[in-house]
């Protein structure tokens, strides 16, 4: 119970600031900033270098010596 | 004789180095040092909200490299069941160093010089110190290469300090292990 306290109380905290899940201006901005036209693209752009080191591991472990 | 085996080790260290290498980027440049952040080179933390919103991208990039440790932790913990595993130091390390520094070369060559989402110094744009990245991406691979190589090779050689004492005790007619099937 006191844990979901401390976290309402922390969230409840964060609204003054400009958090992306709080209501203030800034926090609307960021939003906006974060959730637009560009969203899926920018993902893709994010974690791209993941899947291709993932496919450079699976050509090591492939090809490494026992 | 069977050789040991150092491939489940080494996958693990390597999807562990990745990660960690990832950490330390987003640890040292992002957090401690400010030089730039996930998306800088798009949008410069000139404002509260670009700086928002870059640490946005910044958390899910954590998230991608928090992940890569964690595939690496369970390869690692599943390693333990190879009975035949050279459990070496030097070959883990190495896989660490090689994946932190094909973690380096990747995110580099891609974030940096095909996508543009950011520059290691972004005051200073595609600089010197991008290459820099790069060229020590090249060198922890290597040094990491070179590392695995090492400990394989010792690990395959025959133990030269036991050898003249199994040769004398066999030349002795006492075998130093097992039945004598000379005869």
């Amino acid at each position: 119970m006191r844990i979901f306290i401390f976290f309402g109380v922390l969230f409840a905290a964060t609204k003054v600031g400009a958090c992306v899940s709080c209501g203030s201006a800034t926090g609307a901005a960021v939003r906006a900033g974060i959730l637009n036209d560009d969203f899926v693209r920018t993902l893709i752009e994010v974690a791209a270098p993941f899947p291709l080191i993932g496919l450079i591991l699976y050509a090591v472990n492939r090809y490494l010596p026992e | 004789m069977r050789l040991p085996v150092t491939r489940p080790l080494t996958r693990a260290g390597i999807c562990v180095g990745v990660g960690l290498g990832g950490f330390v980027d987003g640890i040292v440049f992002h957090q401690i040092l400010q030089i730039h952040s996930m998306l800088t080179g798009r949008l410069p933390a000139d404002s509260l909200v670009n700086v928002e919103i870059n640490m946005f991208w910044d958390g899910l990039f954590h998230v991608f490299t928090w992940v890569m440790t964690v595939i690496g932790l369970v390869l690692l913990f599943r390693a333990r069941l190879v009975p035949e595993m050279l459990w070496s130091g030097k070959v883990f390390v190495g896989s660490c160093f090689f994946g932190w520094g094909l973690f380096n070369v990747v995110e580099g060559l891609m974030n940096h010089h095909v996508l543009h989402l950011h520059h290691v110094v972004e005051q200073r744009g595609e600089s010197i110190f991008d290459v820099a990245f790069l060229l020590f991406g090249v060198l922890f691979m290597l040094v990491g290469g070179c590392s695995i190589r090492t400990a394989r090779r010792h690990a395959m050689k025959p133990d030269l300090e036991t050898l003249p004492v199994q040769y004398t005790a066999s030349r002795c007619g006492r075998p130093a292990s097992g039945p004598d099937v000379r005869d």
